[in-house]
């Protein structure tokens, strides 16, 4: 059977699924782990087309991955063998409105909650939808009995602040924001919230605060196990690139790599190798990472992203000179990137030649490298110059923007130490800890704001 | 099959599986515009140079404007032309000037249309010699480039200290300085370059166009100062403008906070728009966050393309809407004494918006009842996984009736044309093309064909124009307009710059409803001088120019 018959059936799922869809070209192009899981899915619906469960499958791995066209008529196909199954209904609201049907979505989600009235997320849901659709009494109705199923989920109290402010109630607003910024600092958006609230009473300072902590703010926290259940079934490389990225962002490296492994066959392409690459070397596996460059086509190998693995790889096993050169040559290449002048500030710095360091790093924040990490090499560059008063600048500048980062602060201590200022630097300790600053490395720090004050006239020592 | 095609194919049988057989469509009275681009000899098509490579420009370009390029009182089309991007050598691109030889009939004017270095985007239209005939200014990938006009249709590029080899996108003359001559802000998206190209994938893990947050290298928007003698100033990291980076996309130009000075908004792609506030038109601090038009109602950072200013709610303010990408809505935000409340959500706006790329946007009374209605051209910037045509790009625009007080609702045929035109849509250029004194659009398409939307909404209400000019000739660009309607007092601005990449008729067009005259219209000259007059019969183009009416009582 080929791909187009299956879709087919999917599509008119509105039929009795046993007919014999008209013979068509099986179209290419579709991720090849994709099409041989919508295959199987489609295996199952056909040789059991009255089962819901299979149904409920076909349309899963379609609707995660956003094949949302067919996604939707597999729902409905789904919901119709099974309509008290809330689920089905459920997905076909999301579908629905990522569409942009949201007449759709609302009458699905009409069905969910008729059927499953203690499903918070279907209630949030509907309030963004209402809120959206500006009919701010059913938003607020939905938000409110969201809030009441799960209080702990910050998508009913920030919904009831966007419809706070909209009802120009910047107070009630911040009264539902402030408590929820304390409890989910991280949460994005909420400190967004805030920013208008506090800016639309005028409250200029909070509304800074507000602002910087957003930009510090990560991923939304889900609170939707339905939604999770289908999410599970994304496929393809694009999404496999993606968990192997937030496997390797927490710390997970060999998880990474277990999800590349089926892309093995498939290094010729570039975002496959360097993923590989980028994976490689956080699993300690350097020369690997140099020997898959340097095989690689030539197109491949001059990629900015490709020239930088490999730099930081010549810098792993200690190659650090070849590094600065291979690093120079792609910023000869593509100036702009701001990752090639932090990657040779740091290398230089590296090679204890602080100035010029602090130059590159300083290019790039010049070209909005805005990373804490950038901020804190170009703080230990100037230290490293003898330039503490400039260091502690760019420390105090970091802590600005990263409020919630204890690391500007633990590096202030230890400059505020050397200008000999032992007051300062204790309190400046005491901040990093207070952003949860790991003992081991407050206890380091101390240690080290002893061994200064024992040592008079440190300011001018060596670093 | 290339992936383009597949999607496509899947697309197509998607929509043909279940649904009735299309019948001829009759005389449909609900359409507003008539596609007329082939038979009014706008034979212009745009060519990104896609050749497999997907280099993040070829996704955004298609520039245009709508201009009086020879004097004679009609509008005249320039179309900016994409190119070829091609690493090993810096590319050319054919731009094109087409003389409206009257009733919105053109002809292609070889003395305007040029072939300049680098990969066009888009065009801002100024006088900015004073000699009262528009000059030209385009952005490029690559170097920028002023047109100076020379008169009958001839347009000449000249050195003016304006050449920058980034990423230029849209472009806004304006007296910032209140010195009486035409200041230049050019927006810049990326910090682009062949070698920093990235492999990106879309939904169905396909190469395709990047997102410009990939990339993270965002540009800084560039300032200069109109120095007369034909030469400008680079002043863009004095006045501040050039301090902050941002992937800038769409500008507009307007006093948003009464001081008297013109501020300057960017809508910023994937990051927090820029409203740059002049303090005394040397100096500009951006305050897009403060101000409340950085990010969303959600606190959201979205992806803004398309801009727009105008009196939406009739508080003699300007607000603004910006469009936004597949999956964000429009972002309305309502001027409140300087601070901007975004009240998307009850516009009408968001359910509509929200599943398409908007880039051309135009707030203008269509269909001439008083209130002002929004046209928005569409196109992805990734391919859909369910596309409707073989661009896989391509999407329809979107109409929306004006209800006043910021409320609108879609007309009922999508885009106000009788069959959905679906292509992949990027500039909007807004103007009376054929003299009947309705506003009509010129569309970009990246690939395909321009489209010339004529208005032929039926029981349009009555009109006036107004050329608002200075004692030079040229337009006033920045002067503020109240007008006395019967419904209330009214704010205006004559702007060519908003929408993306492009440059509209800078003529104020009133929909008068009913009334057979506009009573008053008090002119806010840049300098802060007003004047009155009127009142001003419907059905006719006036000229407001200064001097000429009476001094303002307040």
């Amino acid at each position: 059977m080929r791909l187009r018959d299956l879709w087919l059936v999917g599509l008119c799922a509105c039929g009795d699924g046993q007919g014999s869809p008209p013979a068509a070209q099986a179209p290419a192009g579709l991720d090849p782990e994709v099409e041989r899981e919508v295959r199987a899915a489609e295996e199952q619906r056909r040789a059991r087309p009255r089962d819901p469960e299979a149904a409920f499958a076909l349309a899963a791995v379609l609707d995660a991955n956003e094949l949302d066209e067919p996604a939707e008529a597999a729902w409905r196909a789904a919901a119709e063998l099974a309509p008290e199954d809330a689920r089905a209904w459920y997905h076909l609201a999301r579908v629905c409105e990522r569409r942009g049907d949201l007449a759709g979505a609302r009458a699905a989600l009409e069905r969910v909650l008729a059927l499953a009235g203690d499903y918070a997320p279907a209630h949030a849901r509907l309030g963004r939808l209402e809120l959206e659709a500006g009919r701010l009494a059913e938003a607020e109705r939905a938000l409110r009995r969201a809030q009441e199923l799960d209080p702990l989920s910050p998508a009913a109290p920030m919904g009831l602040a966007r419809l706070a402010l909209l009802r120009d109630e910047p107070a009630a607003a911040r009264a539902l924001l402030e408590p929820l910024a304390r409890r989910l600092p991280r949460e994005p958006y909420v400190h967004g919230l805030l920013a208008r609230a506090a800016a639309m009473l005028g409250d200029e300072e909070r509304a800074r605060a507000a602002l910087a902590a957003e930009a510090e703010a990560g991923s939304p926290s889900v609170r939707d196990p339905w939604q999770a259940e289908v999410q599970r079934r994304a496929l393809g490389l694009k999404v496999r690139l993606e968990r192997a990225k937030a496997r390797l962002a927490a710390g997970d490296a060999a998880g990474a790599w277990h999800e590349l492994e089926p892309l093995a066959g498939r290094s010729d392409e570039l975002a496959v190798l360097d993923a590989q690459c980028e994976v490689l070397g956080a699993l300690g596996r350097h020369a690997e990472v140099l020997r898959r460059i340097d095989a690689a086509p030539t197109e491949l190998r001059t990629s900015a992203l490709l020239a930088l693995e490999r730099a930081l790889a010549l810098r792993a096993l200690g190659r650090t000179a070849e590094a600065l050169e291979a690093v120079e040559a792609e910023i000869a290449r593509n100036p702009a990137h701001p990752g090639g002048h932090a990657l040779r500030g740091a290398l230089l710095l590296e090679l204890e030649r602080p100035e010029e360091a602090a130059e590159a790093l300083a290019a790039a924040q010049a070209r909005h490298d805005r990373s804490l990490a950038t901020a804190i090499e170009l703080a230990r560059a100037r230290g490293a110059a003898g330039d503490f008063e400039g260091a502690l600048e760019e420390l105090e500048r970091a802590a600005a923007a990263f409020p919630s980062a204890p690391k500007p602060w633990a590096y202030r201590s230890e400059f505020l130490a050397l200008l000999e200022r032992p007051d300062e630097a204790r309190a400046s300790l005491a901040e990093a800890e207070a952003r949860g600053l790991e003992p081991e490395l407050v206890a380091r720090v101390a240690e080290r704001l002893a061994e200064l004050a024992s040592a008079p006239g440190a300011a001018g020592g060596e670093r | 099959m290339s992936p383009a095609r597949a999607a496509a194919a899947l697309g197509a049988l998607a929509l043909g599986a279940c649904g009735p057989p299309r019948s001829d469509p009759g005389p449909d009275p609900g359409a507003w515009f008539e596609e007329s681009a082939a038979a009014r000899g706008l034979d212009f098509a745009h060519h990104s140079g896609h050749d497999g490579s997907f280099w993040m420009p070829e996704i955004m370009a298609g520039g245009a404007a709508l201009l009086d390029a020879d004097g004679d009182g009609d509008l005249d089309a320039y179309l900016v032309q994409g190119g070829r991007l091609d690493p090993a050598r810096v590319g050319t691109s054919a731009h094109a000037l087409f003389e409206n030889r009257g009733e919105g009939r053109f002809a292609r004017a070889a003395g305007g249309s040029a072939t300049l270095p680098g990969y066009g985007m888009g065009v801002a239209v100024g006088d900015v010699d004073e000699d009262g005939d528009p000059d030209l200014f385009v952005t490029h990938v690559g170097p920028n480039a002023l047109l100076q006009n020379r008169g009958a249709l001839r347009l000449e590029p000249v050195e003016a200290g304006l050449e920058d080899g980034g990423w230029g996108t849209s472009a806004a003359f304006l007296d910032a300085e209140r010195d009486g001559d035409l200041d230049l802000v050019v927006v810049n998206y990326l910090d682009w370059s062949f070698a920093g190209e990235l492999p990106c994938l879309n939904d169905l893990s396909q190469r395709d166009y990047c997102s410009p947050k990939n990339y993270r290298t965002p540009a800084r928007s560039l300032f200069y100062v109109n120095e007369g003698g034909g030469r400008f100033r680079d002043a863009s990291e004095a006045s501040g403008i050039g301090t902050k980076r941002g992937n800038g996309l769409g500008v507009a130009v307007g006093d948003v906070d009464a001081n008297g000075w013109l501020d300057v908004f960017v809508a910023n792609d994937g990051m927090a728009n820029h409203l740059w506030k002049n303090q005394d038109g040397q100096r500009f601090v951006e305050q897009g966050l403060l101000a409340g038009c950085g990010v969303d109602a959600s606190g959201q950072e979205k992806a803004g393309m398309g801009v727009v200013l105008a009196d939406l709610d009739r508080d003699l303010d300007l607000d603004l809407l910006v469009c936004n990408l597949a999956g964000e809505t429009d972002s309305l935000y309502l001027n409140e004494q300087g601070y901007f409340v975004d009240r998307t959500a009850l516009s009408g706006l968001a359910p509509v918006s929200r599943p398409f790329t908007r880039f051309g946007v135009g707030l203008h009374d269509f269909d001439q009842d008083g209130e002002l209605d929004l046209f928005e051209a569409n196109g992805r910037v990734q391919a859909a996984t369910s596309p409707r045509t073989s661009d896989v790009y391509a999407e329809e625009n979107l109409l929306f009736r004006g209800l006043g007080a910021g409320r609108f609702t879609e007309v009922e045929r999508r885009g106000g044309v009788r069959e959905p035109l679906v292509a992949t849509s990027r500039a909007a250029a807004f103007g009376d093309v054929d003299g009947d004194g309705a506003v009509d659009v010129l569309v970009v398409n990246r690939d395909g064909p321009a489209h010339l939307l004529l208005n032929r909404r039926p029981g349009r209400g009555s009109w006036v124009l107004l050329a608002v000019r200075e004692s030079s000739g040229r337009d006033a660009l920045g002067a503020t307009l109240e007008l006395a309607l019967p419904s209330g007092p009214e704010r205006r601005e004559v702007a060519s710059a908003s929408s993306y990449l492009a440059s509209s008729d800078p003529r104020v067009h009133v929909g008068l409803g009913a009334a057979r005259e506009l009573a008053r219209v008090t002119v806010r000259w840049v300098d802060g001088v007003r004047e009155v007059f009127g009142p001003l019969a419907a059905e006719r183009v006036h000229e407001l120019r200064r001097g000429q009416g009476l001094p303002a009582q307040d």
